[in-house]
């Protein structure tokens, strides 16, 4: 399964909206562009993260970094 | 898109004496069917795919699966290595995939030197772009190029041997159907995922304990409440470890009572039956033993004090002798009278007295006249009473001695006459044990048939109650652990449940922004990694569900038109991530003791659904190789697989020797005839050859022939 096809799988889950992401927001979030959710880009350093075989850290480092900015 | 075989060839390969040439079979899509009788080149078929997918053999003396290295000297035609002492012996294959045309040869060469075989193996591998053939020289391309053939992980279900199907049931295995699974959805990128999104928990978690402890301000509420809340999570870090390995030791247990499952039943109507056996053998050697010790009574009934048989047909002796007695005693007193006449008189009559006074009177009182003395009455009476006595006694002792034997055997007068009745009684008695002998072992032998039917000289009462004890065992194992999990989850819930409250108050006293800052990132990590987990589970259960309807399908048309419902196939996801298939009644009742037929359709069927599935942009586009697949089918199964293979499988190549009818003209049965009339007429894609032995020989001398019916 590709990332994007994962990705999109993803964006169905029903807990997005406990991390306030709305249904609309998911829907309309693809893989390649940007979306204004740190979340959803959160979920998306996570498939990226497999995808390019980064390491853990880097990838917390990331995930710490969006949530300062 | 897809791999398709276009040949095979054979050269000097078992009993595939010849060149390539002479032993090529060429394939087309659709059902390629290779009719053999037993010996003739079946198994040594499939043997070719092996050797050139996994450079291993199948050994039918053995019984698995070796590799080609240590078998070479079975490989090579016996009669190739009698005529010459330096021959080449290989398999081509070739085939086409993605549009590219293969040909791999595995080859040895064999050379006889001092009575002792050498081999020397080589691979080539070509392929064909734009007419242009190359050949490919590097060995991991010539590998990569071999698995185009069947990739790895679809293998086990391209390549069936029909002995080893059952062994397909390690479908609840974590390398078994969920492997296939991850593999057919493609999600295992998504399983890195999940595992990647758990370290960032870890890491969150971390970064919140570690922000926590900057803080030096925390009061002694606030730090009783941290110990409280990391207590509890280690509490349930713990358990869910507990958990996991119990989880584990539940896969293994499974694992064995799916290994079992397949034999309990078969297993557990064999130690029944040879206890049956053992207690009707039990009652023939009862019955043998009676017989004897009848057989042994008769010296003792013989010679019985109450009832002698030897005084059997001497009913009117006892009567008899009697009379004769008389008789004699009478005939003895005759000639005794004879000599003393006087003796008539009785002993003791006249008496003495009256003797004497007669005498003295001279008068005989008996015949009432005188009797003077010295007259010749006188001196009769005078003898009467002088008569001798001793002689008489004589006859005393006589009469005693036959009174003796008179009483002896008067005891006998009432016994005597029912010694027939006795003898009879006892001889209806043997005759009635030799019926009882005579239908018990007619029971014995009944036993003894069911016994050999359900398998019972391959596997001893040794082997088959390890089974039996092995099954129930990993059954009871499954329980324990799914007890201990249960016990083991509720303590998680109490636990989860106070944790929660402790991390509210935590979170309402600890106000320091950085501390709150961190503790929700940790908190949506949780709920990120939760997604990830979530979403992969959805799309498992899709497949799981998809196979599901599509493997009952496929049973459904597989048994159609069978007498007995085979039921309906169920995959059920456990907690411990594997999948289970069981059959399910009518009535939703987990269903045992189908017959292999079905057993071995249910196989197939699951077998099928997973090539048949599409998931994603994925499907199985590779050949369905299989020996003897159907060696447990009747026609209406084998005929169900023949209509609905096409749909299924691209291409299939089947090794059958049920379509095969050695004594008939054309060596194929009417329903052969039918499968190749279909083919002429073009209602069914595919080959149908037949192998015959070229000149009767002994096994290792064969030489199998082949016709093609359908070029």
């Amino acid at each position: 399964m590709e990332a994007e096809q994962i990705f999109k799988e993803l964006m169905k889950s029903d807990q997005l909206q406990t991390l306030n992401i709305s249904k609309e927001e998911a829907a309309n979030a693809t893989y390649v562009g940007d979306t204004n959710n740190i979340m959803i880009e959160i979920i998306k350093d996570v498939v990226k993260g497999v995808v390019n075989h980064k390491s853990i850290n880097t990838v917390y480092q990331g995930v710490l970094k969006k949530v300062s900015e | 898109m897809g791999t398709i075989i276009k040949s095979i060839s054979f050269q000097n390969f078992y009993n595939y004496y010849g060149s390539y040439e002479e032993n090529t079979y060429t394939f087309k899509e659709g059902i390629n069917i290779i009719n053999a009788d037993n010996n003739m080149g079946k198994s040594k078929f499939y043997n070719g795919f092996l050797w050139i997918l996994d450079d291993k053999v199948y050994d039918s003396d053995n019984k698995n699966t070796c590799s080609v290295s240590e078998s070479y000297n079975k490989m090579v035609s016996r009669k190739a290595c009698h005529e010459r002492d330096d021959l080449e012996m290989g398999v081509t294959i070739v085939y086409e995939a993605d549009d590219v045309l293969y040909k791999t040869t595995k080859q040895v060469h064999c050379v006889k030197d001092d009575e002792r075989w050498t081999y020397t193996p080589s691979t080539t591998v070509m392929k064909t772009i734009d007419n242009e053939d190359l050949p490919i020289y590097d060995i991991q391309e010539q590998t990569e190029a071999i698995k185009k053939l069947i990739p790895d992980e679809m293998k086990k279900y391209a390549l069936l041997q029909g002995e080893s199907m059952e062994r397909l049931v390690d479908l609840s295995t974590l390398n078994g159907l969920a492997n296939t699974i991850n593999a057919l959805a493609d999600i295992n990128n998504l399983i890195k995922m999940c595992e990647l999104a758990s370290s960032l928990v870890e890491q969150a978690k971390k970064g919140y304990n570690d922000e926590e402890k900057k803080n030096k301000n925390a009061s002694e509420e606030i730090l009783k409440l941290r110990e409280n809340r990391d207590n509890l999570e280690k509490w349930i870090e713990d358990a869910t470890n507990k958990i996991n390995l119990a989880r584990q030791e539940q896969i293994r247990a499974r694992e064995k009572e799916q290994q079992f499952e397949s034999e309990f039943f078969s297993t557990k109507k064999r130690v029944q039956l040879r206890q049956e056996y053992d207690n009707e053998r039990g009652k023939l050697a009862d019955l043998k033993k009676e017989k004897e010790e009848q057989e042994l009574s008769i010296t003792s009934r013989l010679f019985d004090e109450n009832c002698p048989w030897i005084l059997m047909g001497l009913d009117n002796e006892t009567g008899d002798f009697d009379s004769n007695r008389i008789e004699l005693t009478k005939k003895i007193a005759a000639k005794e009278i004879s000599k003393n006449p006087e003796i008539l008189l009785p002993d003791d009559s006249p008496d003495i007295p009256s003797l004497k006074r007669m005498l003295e009177h001279e008068w005989c009182e008996v015949c009432n006249r005188k009797a003077e003395k010295n007259t010749e009455p006188w001196l009769h009476i005078k003898k009467v009473m002088e008569r001798p006595h001793k002689e008489m006694r004589t006859t005393d002792s006589l009469t005693q001695f036959y009174s003796g034997l008179q009483n002896a055997t008067g005891r006998y007068e009432t016994t005597i006459p029912n010694i027939q009745q006795d003898f009879e009684r006892y001889m209806n008695h043997i005759f009635d044990l030799d019926d009882k002998i005579d239908a018990q072992e007619r029971i014995v032998e009944a036993k003894e048939n069911e016994l050999t039917l359900v398998g019972s000289e391959n596997s001893s009462d040794e082997q088959d109650r390890m089974v039996l004890s092995g099954y129930n065992k990993a059954k009871q194992t499954i329980s324990n652990k799914t007890d201990e999990i249960e016990k083991l989850t509720n303590k998680i819930k109490i636990w989860s449940s106070s944790l929660s409250k402790i991390n509210d108050e935590l979170s309402k006293k600890q106000a320091n922004a950085n501390i709150k800052k961190a503790k929700e990132l940790y908190d949506n990590m949780q709920i990120v990694k939760s997604i990830f987990d979530s979403t992969k589970e959805r799309i498992f259960k899709e497949i799981v569900d998809h196979l599901q309807t599509k493997a009952n399908e496929i049973y459904r048309d597989l048994t159609k038109g069978n007498q007995t419902l085979g039921g309906t196939l169920t995959f059920d996801r456990l907690d411990d991530g594997t999948v289970r298939v069981t059959v399910i009644d009518s009535q939703g009742e987990e269903l045992f003791g189908n017959g292999t037929g079905f057993q071995r359709m249910k196989q197939l069927a699951i077998v099928m659904s997973i090539i048949s599935s599409k998931v994603g942009n994925k499907s199985f586009d590779y050949p369905f190789i299989s020996d003897a697949p159907f060696s447990e089918f009747s026609w209406n199964f084998m005929n169900n697989f023949f209509e609905i293979a096409p749909n299924v499988f691209r291409q299939s190549i089947i090794m059958i020797k049920d379509l095969c009818d050695p004594s008939a003209q054309n060596l194929i049965t009417d329903h052969g005839d039918a499968i190749v009339n279909q083919m002429k007429e073009g209602r069914l894609k595919g080959t149908f050859y037949v192998n015959y032995p070229e000149t009767k020989a002994d096994a290792g001398n064969m030489v199998t022939k082949k016709k093609c019916y359908t070029e």
